[in-house]
């Protein structure tokens, strides 16, 4: 073959291959635009009565109208029978509750209720997953308080499931009263409440604290003292934070501003607004402040910085800590004399109760964490009602009762706390605070740019405690940095 | 003893030495994790670490065997986690080494030993298409899994493992092709071999270290991965490396249970890798080719 | 027919790969030119270049690369030189040679999460081994996992020890594989330990070993796992532990901006190519007979 016809001959093909690579990446284009039809899998059967009885949660089957169900009507409610729900849940945390409670929940109705656990770690990039992809695998999914602004709209409104089943108005204002709001946003109700906790319970060496005659601190400045003879005396570290990673800086910076009074975003309003720096990024200069100055006395642990979870609670199970916030169900593994070598000695109490007037500046909030439980939009019409009387299940006395006393929870529902069993099980000052703070509860911060207020929250929080900012720019910088995330979000 | 003899015996000493000292490094963090899995959990994360004495306890061994997948709290009825993720993880596992290294074969033979027009940039497309990370491809490949309605099944994980092992392990194999000298095949052929027969009978045999290679990372991949696995399963496909995070709980992380699995973890590829290694020897070669 | 033969051979092969691989390289390719973000609601506008534009002009962007590129050089000079030095001294006749070899192989046994939290323990400032051990010789406690300064180091730490092993048990399968006869001819003639090893070893061994180094540029560019395990965040103290993956975690999983994250890949499969052109330009010559 002589070297013109061999290029020529080449050249053709490689134009023929370019074209068809074209009309390739055409086709492609259009397929993905056009994503592919997610098949629906419903397990129908035939229609019959679906009648679900609960114990103390007002509720009545009363004849159809087309509103809710999309099938035939026959007398009572006819909706094809459901058999089979299936639920995400978490590994540890919440999971074990919302397991004894649907456990339950099964006996008692007979629908088989499928759990697929998922670590916490993994939950929010699952569920959007799920989400992003209109998947039908679940057809009841967890919501927690901060993720209601991103994920809140996936989620079934239940305001036609809350007309027809319940509950009643009073029922949510004497039972649930402000556990309401853990499962709302923008005003629609996406998700019922199952489990509510102080998202920073101050725990403290009560043995310690008596054996000193100290007194519960009133302010950061009594708390330093405190600490501080502590650290003399005993040697162990005054404080320790979640300080690894947005996620836990977050949680602990809003946990110590609400105390305070002080907050820097107002979730209430659509579009949330950043609140004025005066006085609300003055106080939370004053408190990183504070926190860089016990980090530089060694009062806190040196690796604090990449401290999660697991660091905080072990280190205090270690008996290696005299103060800690955390979340208030870890009382516990604090308690739990198999793991810790605190148990019995702990004490519980909000942080900085009775804060001193001149040291708060607005009305004082306690940061709530907790979680509900809502129905998958995108699952089928027919099953949706019988995933909400699975959901309705959730708020019930007993099943409230047996998930906070076997599953270490902290129930929605404000009359379990009396009960003699949960009495025995939670310590009283645990208790005790929070009845006191049902006034002052109020749930995290939830919007859409989560992610990146994080980020930038934490970013600047960090140069102030590596000492590379000092702590009045590093909250100027982040009024400045959310302002701007808010603004590129919702225009 | 004379110096030559001498001199060898102190050589091979060091030698072993050095072997063991590199096996202690690489194996410590294993013997932390197994003495971790007998502890119990008051001396597991403590100042100072407790290396040496502690007293052992079978607890977190029967919590993880008897556990159930459910909760991350105390045993209970229901199905375990070596009832479910273990089963899987070997299916998957060793059923995507088969389909992975059986399809390796054949396309690094293909690249090796012809010369076709479009082969170069097909051996490129390997090597970019496996470029991907499977962060980013855990996604797209999840709504794809999904509407081929293959979501939560073994086959699902065992087509995106397969796609991810094939791309990777067909260029280990072409290094090792590049080994075998030419010339073994090429007088099998005028001995009146077709290309198939001299492909199992005479390449394949040479080829083995190359193939052990490639099983192992292929069984590895397969075990190992991660997030694909937890966007592609749900309820009945979880897979082994998902139960890890499962200790890691929102109280706090279960050390104990958590070594026990960990140990359990690796067993299966301890016995896959020493069954395979065998094939790893030295002088396959040897007196093939003459001269 | 016959001359179909090799096509057929990579039929089955490529049947599966552009099944499953191709599609999501599709999808992040045609998304990277639209915005996508299921948490704002926004879904697939076309904005053109916009997305790629806004990765290399973020600031995070610039931050990924620095500490990719101190982590990445390295970890891959430890990886070759003590996966090479390993593989030379496991290549000799030893008693209970399957088992070093099998225990070479632990580390990329580990479950990911369990290594990972395995060093964590071992690395923690507060209550490691590592600086326990430091302090009994006398040293101060070196904060590994909480200040910007050792994070790098640490990853380092973890990711050589993680993947010499692939470095290793690839380059010991090439020893063993090369004919004994030249070795055998090579002693014969007279040559010593050095220059069999340039001579002889070396050539052979050269494509292995490019191979090898390939995927380890490859994947190390993109590691993400241990990041978040190692500092309880997914981007270490700060901005130290950001590396190209976690970046791309980041947008994709937290942020949920799909098209901008598609962006991500894109760009990062075009840095990966640009630092590996250098391993294909050699095999691509290799590809001759």
């Amino acid at each position: 073959m002589s070297e013109p016809k061999k290029v020529d001959r080449r050249k053709f093909i490689y134009a023929g291959l370019g074209a068809v690579a074209l009309i390739a990446i055409g086709a492609a284009t259009y397929v993905a635009m056009n994503p592919p039809v997610v098949t629906v899998t419903t397990s129908t059967t035939v229609p019959t009565t679906s009648v679900v009885t609960t114990t103390s949660v007002a509720t009545t089957t009363v004849p159809t109208t087309s509103m809710i169900t999309t099938t035939s009507v026959t007398t009572v409610t006819t909706t094809p029978k459901i058999d089979k729900l299936t639920a995400l849940i978490q590994k540890g945390g919440m999971g074990p509750p919302a397991e004894i409670m649907f456990k339950m929940y099964e006996k008692a109705s007979g629908v088989k209720m499928i759990l697929d656990p998922i670590p916490w770690e993994a939950q929010f990039e699952k569920q959007m997953t799920e989400f992003a992809a209109k998947s039908t695998t679940y057809d009841l999914m967890p919501l927690q308080v901060g993720w209601r602004a991103t994920m809140g709209e996936f989620f079934e409104d239940l305001a036609p499931y809350i007309r027809k089943f319940g509950p009643s108005e009073e029922f949510i204002k004497e039972k649930l009263a402000g556990n309401w709001a853990l499962g709302q946003y923008a005003g629609i109700q996406r998700g019922i409440p199952m489990r509510a906790g102080l998202g920073e319970l101050f725990y403290y060496r009560k043995d310690l604290y008596e054996k000193y005659k100290l007194s519960l601190p009133r302010n950061m400045k009594e708390l330093e003292e405190n600490m501080k003879l502590l650290k003399e005396k005993e040697g162990i570290y005054g404080w320790c934070q979640e300080l690894g990673g947005p996620d836990n800086i977050w949680e602990v910076s809003h946990g110590w501003m609400m105390a305070h009074g002080a907050i820097d975003i107002d979730d209430t309003k659509i579009p949330p607004q950043v609140t004025p720096y005066d006085p609300n990024g003055i106080k939370f200069a004053e408190i990183l402040a504070y926190w860089k100055r016990w980090f530089d006395m060694g009062l806190l642990p040196e690796g604090i910085l990449s401290y999660g979870i697991m660091d905080t609670l072990g280190t205090f199970q270690q008996g290696k800590l005299a103060h800690a916030t955390m979340y208030a169900p870890r009382v516990i593994l604090v308690e739990d004399p198999k793991q810790s070598v605190v148990a019995g000695k702990t004490g519980y109490s909000p942080l900085f109760w009775d804060m001193y007037k001149e040291d708060s500046v607005g009305r004082r909030m306690d940061h709530f964490g907790g979680w509900s439980f809502g129905i998958n939009s995108f699952i089928a019409p027919e099953r949706k009602e019988a995933a909400y009387q699975a959901l309705l299940f959730l708020l019930d006395y007993n099943a409230q009762l047996r998930a906070a006393v076997d599953g270490a929870n902290v129930p929605t529902r404000i009359d379990v706390f009396d009960d003699p069993e949960f009495k025995a099980r939670f310590p009283e000052d645990w208790r005790n605070a929070h009845k006191i703070t049902a006034p002052t509860l109020r749930p995290s911060i939830s919007t859409k740019p989560h992610a990146q207020l994080l980020k930038a929250f934490a970013d600047e929080v960090t140069e102030a405690l590596l000492g590379h900012k000092t702590p009045e720019e590093a909250t100027k910088a982040i009024w400045k940095k959310e302002e701007e995330i808010i603004k590129s979000t919702y225009g | 003893m004379n110096v030559k003899k001498l001199k060898k015996k102190v050589s091979t000493f060091v030698i072993y030495v050095l072997a063991i000292f590199v096996a202690l490094v690489f194996a410590f963090p294993i013997l932390y994790m197994i003495s971790i899995s007998f502890k119990r959990s008051l001396d597991i994360v403590t100042w100072p670490p407790k290396i040496i004495f502690f007293e052992p306890t079978l607890d977190n061994w029967l919590w993880f065997l008897f556990s159930a997948d459910v909760t991350a709290m105390a045993p209970q009825e229901g199905r375990r986690i070596i009832e479910i993720y273990l089963p899987n993880s070997i299916i998957v596992a060793t059923v995507t080494t088969l389909l992975s290294v059986s399809t390796i074969i054949l396309i690094a033979y293909s690249l090796a030993r012809f010369n076709y027009w479009g082969r170069k940039p097909i051996a490129f497309s390997l090597i970019v298409i496996r470029m991907i990370p499977p962060v980013a491809a855990a996604v797209p490949i999840y709504i794809f899994v999904n509407s081929i309605g293959l979501r939560d099944t073994l086959p699902g994980l065992i087509g995106p493992y397969s796609a991810f092992n094939i791309a990777f392990g067909t260029w280990i194999l072409y290094g090792f092709f590049k080994e075998l000298p030419v010339e073994v095949e090429e007088s099998a052929l005028v001995d009146g071999c077709t290309r198939m027969q001299a492909l199992f009978r005479i390449i394949l045999p040479l080829l083995a270290p190359g193939l052990a290679v490639v099983a192992v990372f292929s069984f590895i991949f397969a075990w190992n991965d991660f997030i694909i696995a937890l966007f592609l399963t749900a309820v009945n496909s979880k897979t082994m490396p998902i139960a890890a995070l499962g200790f890691y709980a929102e109280e706090g992380v279960f050390w104990g249970p958590m070594c026990a699995y960990g140990t359990v973890y690796i067993i299966p590829t301890i016995i896959f890798v020493a069954l395979v290694q065998k094939y790893i020897i030295k002088g396959l070669t040897f007196g093939a080719v003459k001269g | 027919m016959l001359k179909k033969f090799p096509y057929l051979l990579l039929l089955p092969g490529f049947t599966v790969i552009v099944t499953f691989l191709l599609y999501p390289w599709y999808i992040s390719f045609i998304m990277s030119f639209y915005t996508n973000s299921p948490i704002l609601g926004i879904s697939m506008k076309p904005v053109g270049l916009k997305n790629y534009v806004e990765v290399l002009t973020d600031p995070l962007f610039m931050i990924a690369i620095k500490n990719t590129l101190f982590f990445a050089v390295p970890s891959l000079m430890l990886e070759f030189i003590l996966g090479l030095g390993i593989a030379l001294l496991y290549n000799r006749e030893l008693r209970g040679s399957r088992i070093f070899r099998t225990i070479l192989l632990l580390p990329m046994m580990m479950a990911p999460v369990v290594a990972a939290l395995m060093f964590r323990l071992i690395l923690h400032t507060d209550y490691g081994i590592l600086n326990y051990f430091l302090e009994l010789l006398g040293m101060r406690k070196i904060p590994w996992l909480s200040a910007p300064q050792y994070s790098i180091p640490s990853l380092i730490i973890v990711e050589v020890w993680n993947n010499t092993p692939f470095v290793a048990f690839i380059l010991l399968a090439g020893l063993q594989a090369i004919p004994q006869s030249q070795l055998e001819a090579a002693k014969i003639d007279g040559a010593n330990v050095f220059q069999t090893f340039r001579y002889i070893t070396w050539p052979w061994l050269l494509p292995l070993v490019v191979i090898a180094m390939l995927f380890r540029t490859v994947f190390i560019l993109r590691t993400t796992d241990f990041v978040f395990i190692l500092f309880s965040s997914i981007t270490g103290v700060g901005n130290s532990a950001l590396l190209l993956g976690p970046y791309l975690y980041y947008y994709t999983y937290r942020v949920w901006d799909l098209g901008f994250s598609s962006a991500i890949s894109y760009i990062l499969l075009i840095i990966t190519l640009a630092i590996t052109s250098i391993y294909i330009r050699y095999l691509y010559r290799e590809m001759k007979f």
